[in-house]
């Protein structure tokens, strides 16, 4: 397959270097939700002894609330960090055979 | 072929006319929704507009209004049929695949579910927004890249070797995992026809489809995603108004969200002065065949044969063990991640940074509804336990005799006190949700918002996975396989005609209601995913994954998931650490996984090419210039009127 890049080493290394930092990032923010959706609904039994806020058993305020305002943070998390500092340090704009986006122009990477 | 003959070009200054417009549009959209309840109710308190009146006004202006903007949309382009042009914003995108996402099982059945299980509901709750994350980290923005329309595509690009036979099980699998799901939905909409304007529950089923089908007919996904939008808006207040109303009555604060926590308080105080099992208790699963043995008994009336029956059982050694629980939120979540209808929603985004982007916004929109759900639950049991329990039968409100009619509210007087006690009232968590603002004595034109919210979130989900189906039978089988020089019309024409079908059908499967709304919706979750979920991971994550890999493990998923299903189902001892027949993903899932990865290890790897695509894939930004074996046809010339 043609590369439209003059160097395709440098162009593999930032390549790889971009895959990694993206899995790392993945990786942080699957654990995160592996705790949020799985770690508490064992002991709610335990924690349901414990209220908070207007009356809420802990276990249960976890599994109805707790655990979906984690998942709502991790997702945008996800896309700023990416979209906002990992795309733009792996300078990301160079890397796809046709640079830039054709529909929107002006909301490439780094614009 | 150049990319760009798929692509409208357009300037940042039109993006931002067309995003205003779209504000402009749908902002006078929710001032005339609100303005129309408050006019209906101020005419039903002071000049007695009648009931059936109120509730054909509802649901005949909203499916006149689904109509109308699926004529405004005609389309006669590929792209804009099957991706809706790609040029849907996030924010709108998210809004779309909320509604495309919140089913019948999320607004009719969801709640109802949470105030007859309590703790145990709430593997819906957190399984149907988790899986969100793993469709934002692992998938959203790859497929965008990928770009294509369905995603047999995805799987026939990916897996070149024998990218006909793997097109074809997959189209299968999405045709199977569809029409679970859209039966579902069609029980939602025959339940809500029946008891807002009286049809018989046949009838209503095929009134409501119609409206699906004026919609998804004309023009596509780009009609369907503008439709959904309105359903999303629709649905969301109706689900608001009632129980924050309520909230308002019973505690004087109106954020129900902050305030059911009072509500549980109540409901543990009643349950023990009364000795009911409680509430909030986790892990009380029953394993029991009652639904299957009465579709069975209901199939053989229907139908004078006479199918055996299998003897009732209830399975309770698994009771406090957190199993069913866990596994029941995994397969949903999976399952989230897996379901066609909504993996091509971020096929519509303009690029991948706006596919990250809109996962976050569909979650944060299914998330106002999911968040309410349990308090939703929570203030009508504390209504039932209340307003309801403890009255002498022959004085109980009118709402109890209209819902007894459609047979899914039964009272029996078992002690002969002549009052109602907890356990001689049978209700399906099916109606919880249509039946509370009766319950709470709000106007009944509340009570038709929230039919017309529910029939919104019913069609807006049929219209996505008619789609698929069509899509699958006539993209995917006919046009890729069959007959690859098929012209656009006759394409266009194949699939019309398979939306028709497949609506046809769906409403068949929904007759014998062989489950509860979330129950079916469950099932088309667990075969989502034994099937697309663990083929669409490995093959954007593991290079080495190989055509042979993913068929086997799609059909042995399926196979497996299918085998757990049906044998749960029919006969609840046949079971592994009281897994239910709900959660038989789990099994699909391993099978799947398990399969792709020793035969892909055991044959050849994929050619140079598939791992150059997998590398492009990962690049989020352009578009892809070379798929190979999956070379889109060009689209057909623009047809003058048809842009616009």
């Amino acid at each position: 397959m043609h590369q439209p890049q003059s160097e395709p080493t440098g162009h593999d290394e930032r390549l790889q270097r971009y895959w990694r930092a993206n899995r790392n990032l993945i990786l942080v923010l699957f654990v995160i939700w592996l705790l949020a959706g799985y770690a508490h609904p064992p002991f709610a039994k335990a924690l349901n002894n414990i209220t908070i806020l207007t009356g809420f058993p802990l276990g249960y305020y976890l599994s109805s609330q707790g655990s979906l305002i984690v998942f709502v943070v991790l997702i945008f998390a996800y896309a700023l960090i990416m979209n906002n500092i990992i795309d733009r340090r792996g300078g990301v704009r160079g890397l796809g055979h046709v640079a830039g986006n054709l529909l929107y122009p002006g909301l490439e990477a780094g614009s | 072929m150049s990319q760009e003959t798929y692509y409208t070009r357009v300037s940042k200054r039109e993006v931002k006319l067309f995003q205003q417009r779209l504000v402009r549009i749908y902002g006078v959209f929710v001032i005339g929704l609100l303005l129309f309840t408050t006019i209906l109710a101020v005419l039903e308190v002071n000049v007695g507009l009648s009931k059936v009146a109120i509730g054909y006004a509802y649901l005949f202006l909203t499916l006149l209004l689904y109509a109308f903007i699926g004529i405004l949309n005609f389309t006669r382009r590929l792209d804009e049929y099957y991706v809706a042009g790609r040029r849907v914003p996030a924010f709108f995108n998210g809004m779309a695949t909320g509604a495309d996402w919140m089913s019948a099982a999320s607004f009719i059945s969801m709640a109802g579910s949470l105030f007859i299980l309590g703790y145990d509901g709430r593997a819906y709750i957190m399984g149907w927004t988790g899986g969100y994350v793993l469709l934002a980290l692992f998938f959203a923005p790859y497929l965008r890249k990928f770009g294509q329309f369905t995603i047999p595509d995805f799987v026939a690009a990916r897996f070149p070797e024998k990218g006909r036979t793997v097109r074809v099980v997959a189209a299968i699998c999405a045709i199977i995992v569809s029409l679970t799901y859209v039966t579902a939905q069609v029980t939602g909409v025959g339940i809500i026809m029946s008891r807002i304007v009286g049809l018989p529950f046949e009838i209503g089923v095929f009134v409501g489809l119609a409206g699906v089908l004026v919609c998804s007919f004309l023009g596509g996904m780009k009609s369907i995603t503008w439709t959904q939008v309105a359903q999303y808006i629709i649905l969301i207040i109706a689900y608001l108004v009632p129980v924050t109303f309520l909230s308002t009555v019973r505690t004087g604060v109106p954020i129900s969200e902050l305030m059911y926590g009072r509500a549980l308080q109540e409901i543990s105080r009643i349950e023990q002065q009364l000795n009911l099992p409680s509430y909030i208790e986790p892990f009380k699963w029953t394993l029991s065949n009652a639904s299957a043995r009465a579709s069975i008994g209901q199939i053989n009336e229907a139908l004078r044969i006479n199918l055996p029956q299998p003897p009732a059982m209830n399975v309770t050694d698994w009771r406090g063990f957190p199993w069913e629980f866990l596994a029941l939120t995994f397969c949903l979540m999976a399952g989230t991640a897996g379901l066609p209808h909504i993996l091509i929603r971020y096929y519509t985004v303009p690029d991948p940074k706006e596919a990250r982007i809109s996962v976050g916004w569909s979650l944060f929109f299914i998330f106002l509804l999911y968040f309410t759900a349990p308090a939703y639950a929570a203030f009508s049991r504390w209504e039932f336990l209340t307003n309801v329990v403890g009255r002498p039968i022959n004085q109980l409100p009118g709402w109890v005799e209209a819902w007894a009619r459609t047979g899914l509210l039964t009272i029996r007087d078992a002690n002969g006190d002549g009052i109602l006690q907890w356990a001689e009232l049978t209700i399906n968590p099916d109606i919880v949700v249509l039946a509370t603002p009766e319950v709470a004595g709000l106007p009944y034109t509340i009570a038709a918002l929230v039919a017309a919210g529910g029939l919104a979130a019913a069609l807006s989900t049929a219209d996505g996975l008619l789609l698929v189906i069509s899509t699958a039978v006539a993209h995917d089988i006919y046009a890729k396989t069959i007959n690859p020089n098929a012209t656009y019309a006759t394409r266009f024409l194949v699939s019309r005609l398979m939306i028709l079908v497949a609506a046809v059908v769906a409403a068949f499967l929904a007759f014998p209601r062989l489950a509860l709304i979330v129950q079916l919706v469950a099932w088309a979750f667990s075969l989502a995913a034994s099937t697309f979920f663990p083929v669409v991971l490995l093959g954007i994550f593991w290079k080495r994954a190989n055509a042979w890999g993913a068929i086997s493990g799609m059909i042995g998923g399926l196979v497996a998931c299918l085998v757990y299903l049906w044998g749960n189902y029919l006969f609840p001892s046949f079971n592994l650490f009281g897994l239910s027949h709900l959660s038989s993903g789990i099994f699909g899932m391993a099978v799947n996984f398990g399969l792709q990865i020793a035969v892909s290890l055991a044959t050849a790897p994929p050619p140079r090419e598939v791992q150059e695509l997998v590398d492009q894939v990962r690049i989020p930004v352009g578009e892809l210039v070379t798929v190979p074996g999956a070379a889109p046809a060009p689209r057909p010339a623009p047809q003058p009127g048809a842009d616009d």
